[in-house]
C-alpha cells in the first residue's frame, strides 16, 4: 500500500475546499474596537450589567 | 473583562446561571462542563468574580465532504459545543462604536473564544475550521460574525441534543 499517495490525494482535496474567505467589514470594525479598548463588566445590586470601555 | 477556565472555585456561582436554554444550563450545572472528553469550559465573569455573565465550551471535531457516497475529512475543527449568555444580561450593556457598530456581551465572549482558538492553532494543534450547531436564536448572531451555513456536500457529525440546530462553520484561513 502506498501511504504517501493516499496522503497526497487527501491534501489536494483539502486545498480545493478550504478556500480563503474575506472577513466582513462589520467584523473588522468590531475587532478593531475590542482590541483597542479595555473593558470593565460589572453587575449592579439591582442585577443590571454595565460594560465600560476605556481606550488602551 | 475576565474569562477563566471553569474550576471548582466557581461552583457556587453556577446555580444562578440561566440562559433560557435548559440544555445549555444543564450542561454547565452538571458534570458535562468538567468532562474533558467533551471539551473545556470557560466562564465570562464580572470584574468582582461574583457573577457568571456567560460561558462557552470548546472541543474538537472535523469537517467532511461527501463525495461518491463516501465521507472524506477535509479539515480538523475546533467545535464550539456551548455558547451562552445569562438571559438577565442578554439585551443589556450595548456599547456603540464611533462607526455605529453595536458591541454586545456576546461579541466580547466570541472575541475571547476566537482568540483562544487562534492561540491553540498557532501553538498547539492544526485546524482549518471552527464549527458549531446554532440554535434558532443564535443563527443571526453567528451569521453576523462571518459563520456560514455548510455547503451542500459538506457535513460534520451531530450529537443527540443538536438535531434541531443548524450546522455552521467558519474557515480559519481568512484574508
Amino acid at each position: 500500500m502506498n501511504f504517501a499517495k493516499a496522503v497526497d490525494k487527501s491534501f489536494v482535496v483539502s486545498k480545493n475546499i478550504i478556500r480563503k474567505k474575506s472577513e466582513s467589514e462589520s467584523t473588522k470594525r468590531k475587532r478593531a474596537f475590542i482590541c483597542s479598548h479595555n473593558f470593565s463588566v460589572n453587575v449592579t445590586p439591582a442585577g443590571k450589567c454595565i460594560i465600560s470601555a476605556t481606550k488602551r | 473583562m475576565i474569562f477563566e477556565k471553569l474550576v471548582p472555585e466557581f461552583d457556587a456561582l453556577l446555580k444562578a446561571f440561566d440562559s433560557g436554554n435548559s440544555y445549555l444550563d444543564q450542561f454547565l450545572k452538571g458534570r458535562m462542563a468538567y468532562d474533558g472528553s467533551i471539551g473545556k469550559t470557560y466562564l465570562f465573569l464580572s470584574d468582582d468574580k461574583k457573577h457568571i455573565i456567560g460561558y462557552y465550551n470548546i472541543g474538537v471535531g472535523s469537517v467532511e465532504i461527501i463525495e461518491d457516497n463516501m465521507r472524506k475529512k477535509i479539515g480538523g475543527a475546533i467545535h464550539i459545543n456551548c455558547f451562552a449568555i445569562d438571559k438577565k444580561y442578554q439585551d443589556q450593556s450595548v456599547l456603540t462604536t464611533a462607526d455605529g457598530e453595536n458591541i454586545h456581551l456576546s461579541d466580547l465572549m466570541l472575541f475571547d473564544c476566537m482568540n483562544r482558538i487562534k492561540y491553540l492553532r498557532e501553538n498547539h494543534i492544526g485546524v482549518a475550521f471552527v464549527t458549531l450547531n446554532a440554535t434558532k436564536e443564535g443563527e443571526y448572531f453567528y451569521g453576523h460574525n462571518d459563520f456560514e451555513y455548510l455547503e451542500g456536500d459538506m457535513d460534520f457529525s451531530l450529537e443527540d441534543n443538536d438535531v434541531e440546530c443548524t450546522k455552521m462553520y467558519l474557515p480559519l484561513d481568512i484574508e
